[in-house]
């Protein structure tokens, strides 16, 4: 996916304003998801859940080198192949190599994020290898040749008159289809792809050291046929999705629902071991997990930027980010959107990329609320903004009027004569000119100044 | 260089990335378990089964499992001669006598959990009865006895664990859902669109 | 009780009266009110742009000013959520944080008044809490348990605890988002007499976006309205 998130505020302008019903449909998505999560959380002390889990990720990150040792062991116990990919080129190198090498014709994929970033899918395509998304969201955007807006909800972009089009065109469903007939045509094609597939290609939720689980969550059971029905299994996993002992499993199974769907459990939950060996399992002959870095180990070095790692991708920052709803995650230009991909997008690709991302934000906090793991969003958010400041990557005119403002406001003989005359201009045409201010102008009536200041009336005494 | 040696070198790489990013930063402690207290019983399990959309039924007192569950179907699927897919090991007094298929074309699958979660309504279902049977039926029946049944999925996952994870676990909590088309909740997408478990 | 008010550069040039209502209110409740005439601005702008250095240096004037106040009010949930919060951060401990309070809190909590008068008998009032009053300090009630206290109907807002997109720089850098976010918050308001708030921000955010979508709606900072259910005028 090509990196577009320096164009975030033109992006986010031509979404608002040209295609209206995205910021209507991502808004109601969004907002039931919320509810839904406060409720689970609710439900439970999600303060203590939030700090365990923040607790277990923190010691896993501090001590990822043992566990990532200790997991590809217990892998290769289990009878799975490990590999390890530096970067996206490798780790598509990696899987289509593997395909090519077992006389692959074609794929079925469970949603991963992380297939995104790499870019999967047209490495495995050039080789003329076909690949099927599973997920019926995913499946929708395929057809659409369109990237996921949401972790969660990679379509919710879409509205129900958008894909009954998209059906009518591509599956032959009537053009006032239900939900229910248009799942039914996707699952009817689908099952097909399932069964002549050679090849499941899956992410991973957690990975855990100890007795080298694969955990999937879904609602859908598209990802347990994904990792069950074709010959061969690979996993893509970030090597930050690590879990030290299997008695973790329990606690983020349920708060990774509980935060991205207020659900007490995904419907359908895989734990995978290794290949099918045992009489009577119907599974995968081979099991190939690939360990991704791709950035991971910079942000991993990063003092302060650590933290974004501890992520499980729940979506429940997107679905409470007040700016997320009036866009979707198309504005961002990347695979990670939202309150999250704001801090982790720079991590990962560099700021000089991404610099607007971490300025797409009120800093309002809703965020780190929501999020299972604390991840300290609105202060990683100050972090990035320090260091696009610091590195030039931002506006010379917004650094220059900063530096004045201050240079103005710490000498208060100045700030007070200047603070006299300053926002009577407001209404001036004076105002409407300056880059700054004109942002405010577009699309909002100047401010209006009191007629005298505080200050002012404070000299001439305040009556009661 | 050879593949392998590429490999090896590759991982030689991250590894030292990550202790190098590591190096004079504290290792933090495990928190410990984390304590979720869930509540137990059948009670507690069909509410929670019955919020994740699946149905629980208790096997009437006295009466023969497979007879049993053969009426219950009549009600449940709307076809004339329903067929079943059975998982390997199931005892033979929990089958239905109805005509058997494959998991491919079979209405109804029949399977028994190796255990359950209260707090979650988690069924656990092993690889090992054939993962077929599991997924492909429209309607998936789950045989469960009720000294299986945990509060907490920690406890669930614990006892599954000393029995032997093989290659795979299920954990099956509700029907296959998705809200992705014009968020209203369709059932049935992939897996098993109706999730019945029959308690023992 | 000796009180030092810290205005803010918004609440000086844009909230005049409220911030004179403020003070109005705070003698009234006993409080002999100062003002540290070299005070000009908290130095948030320059925080939340990610100007390190700038920041810090409007911190330490700040921090100076206010040495001597043995309380600090401000008429701002976001200027004093900086103060209380980032100055600490940004290794100004042992500045005015932990002296400092929003004008609401100070008056509910730290005087503990629960009713200031009955002036607000009939009114229906919506109260926007501003998001860093409400997550940074941790303020949920204290300024509708006040406008209650008075006799006031505060509505129930679907959005009350919403952004109304504002946030300093970013209402003028995104403005497009920014001004979608104070759409979301305005459509979803219920009738009322007025909208009212504690943050300055976000009275001028969602007045000036009213204003210019033609909407005629009331918005009222929450000193002149404390002043208004103390004093019972109308
Ligand atoms: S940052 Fe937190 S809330 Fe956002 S997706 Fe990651 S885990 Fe979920």
């Amino acid at each position: 996916m090509d990196v577009r998130s320096r164009d975030y505020a033109d992006l986010a302008r031509t979404i608002i304003e040209d295609t209206p019903g995205v910021r209507k449909a991502v808004s109601g998505a969004t907002a039931a998801f919320d509810a839904a999560r406060r409720r689970a959380y609710a439900e439970i002390d999600a303060e203590a859940w939030r700090r365990w889990a923040e607790g277990v990720k923190n010691h896993v990150l501090t001590h990822l080198d043992q566990y990532l040792e200790e997991a590809e062991a217990r892998l290769q116990e289990n009878g799975a192949k490990v590999h390890w990919a530096g970067n996206a080129q490798e780790a598509r190198h990696i899987v289509a190599e593997l395909a090519q090498a077992r006389g692959v014709r074609s794929v079925v994929k469970g949603k991963s994020m992380l297939t995104e970033e790499i870019e999967l899918n047209p490495a495995l395509e050039e080789r003329g290898i076909h690949v099927y998304e599973t997920d019926l969201g995913e499946y929708i955007l395929q057809l659409l040749d369109e990237a996921p807006s949401h972790i969660l909800g990679p379509a919710i972009h879409r509205s129900l008159e958008d894909v009954q089009a998209l059906f009518a065109d591509r599956l032959g469903t009537a053009a006032d289809a239900l939900p229910d007939d248009l799942a039914a045509a996707a699952r009817t094609e689908l099952r097909a792809r399932f069964q002549e597939a050679d090849m499941g290609v899956s992410g991973g939720n957690f990975l855990v050291a100890e007795t080298g689980t694969l955990a999937l969550i879904e609602n859908e059971g598209n990802i347990r046929l994904t990792t069950s029905l074709p010959r061969i299994h690979v996993a893509l996993v970030g090597i930050e999705k690590l879990l030290p002992t299997f008695g973790d499993l329990a606690g983020f199974l349920q708060l990774t629902a509980r935060a991205g769907t207020g659900q007490a459990i995904g419907c359908f939950v895989s734990l995978i071991q290794g290949p099918a060996t045992a009489p009577g399992d119907d599974g995968p002959e081979e099991v190939h997990i690939v360990l991704v870095d791709n950035g991971r180990t910079d942000v991993l070095a990063d003092e302060h930027a650590w933290e974004t790692l501890r992520c499980v991708r729940c979506g429940a920052c997107l679905n409470t980010c007040p700016v997320y709803k009036q866009t979707g995650g198309h504005a961002y230009g990347w695979v990670y959107s939202g309150p999250i991909g704001a801090v982790l997008d720079p991590g990962l690709l560099g700021l000089e990329q991404t610099a607007p991302l971490p300025f797409a934000s009120s800093l309002c906090g809703a965020c780190f609320d929501a999020c299972p793991v604390r991840i300290p969003i609105p202060d990683l958010l100050l972090h990035w903004r320090r260091a696009a400041q610091a590195r030039g990557l931002t506006p010379l005119s917004e650094r220059a009027g900063l530096k004045a403002f201050t240079a103005m406001a710490t000498r208060p003989a100045l700030y007070r004569y200047l603070g006299r005359v300053g926002p009577r201009l407001a209404g001036s045409s004076l105002f409407r000119r300056l880059p700054v201010l004109s942002g405010w102008t577009e699309h909002r009536e100047p401010p209006e100044p009191s007629p005298r200041r505080f200050r002012d009336l404070w000299s001439e005494g305040i009556g009661e | 260089m050879s593949a392998a040696r590429d490999a090896t070198t590759t991982r030689d790489e991250i590894l030292s990335r990550v202790r190098s990013a590591l190096s004079g930063r504290t290792g933090l402690p495990h928190p410990g378990p984390l304590d979720t207290q869930g509540e137990g019983g059948v009670g507690a399990l069909s509410s929670r089964l019955e919020r994740n959309g699946a149905r629980v039924e208790r096997l009437e007192p006295g009466a023969a499992p497979g007879e049993w569950l053969s009426h219950l179907l009549e009600r449940l699927v709307h076809e004339r001669e329903p067929s079943i897919a059975v998982g390997h090991g199931v005892p033979a007094r929990l089958i239905p006598p109805l005509p058997s298929a494959p998991p491919e074309e079979a209405s109804v699958g029949i399977s028994v959990a190796w255990g359950a979660a209260a707090e979650t309504g988690t069924l656990v279902l092993p690889a090992t009865e054939g993962r077929r049977v599991q997924l492909l039926v429209p309607l998936h029946v789950v045989w469960l006895e009720k000294e299986h049944i945990h509060a907490r999925l920690g406890d669930a996952l614990d006892s599954t664990r000393q029995r032997g994870l093989g290659a795979a676990v299920g954990l099956h909590s509700g029907p296959s859902k998705s809200a992705d088309i014009g968020r209203t909740l369709v059932t049935g997408v992939h897996g098993p669109g109706q999730l019945v478990v029959a308690v023992l | 009780m000796k009180v030092a008010l810290f205005v803010t550069c918004l609440a000086d040039h844009y909230f005049a009266e409220a911030a004179a209502d403020a003070v109005r209110l705070l003698r009234h409740l006993g409080c002999e009110v100062s003002f540290p005439n070299t005070q000009t601005c908290c130095g948030q702008p320059a925080h939340n742009a990610g100007m390190a250095e700038e920041a810090l240096k409007m911190a330490e004037h700040t921090s100076g000013v206010l040495k001597d106040a043995e309380h600090v009010v401000v008429p701002s949930g976001s200027c004093a959520a900086m103060i209380t919060k980032a100055y600490p951060a940004l290794g100004l401990g042992n500045g005015p944080s932990s002296r400092t309070w929003e004008l609401g809190a100070f008056v509910r909590r730290h005087l503990d008044i629960a009713s200031l008068g009955r002036g607000l008998e009939g009114r229906s009032v919506a109260y926007h809490q501003g998001c860093h009053a409400l997550r940074e300090l941790g303020l949920e009630t204290e300024s509708i348990e006040l406008l209650e206290g008075a006799g006031a109907h505060v509505v129930d807002w679907p959005s009350a605890t919403e952004c109304c997109g504002f946030g300093g720089l970013f209402s003028t850098k995104m403005p497009p988002v920014s001004t979608a976010m104070a759409d979301a918050k305005l459509d979803s308001l219920p009738q009322v007499d007025w909208v009212v708030s504690g943050d300055p921000g976000c009275l001028l955010q969602l007045s000036s976006r009213a204003r210019r979508t033609g909407n005629d709606l009331r918005f009222r900072h929450l000193a002149s309205v404390l002043w208004e259910a103390a004093d019972g005028r109308a």
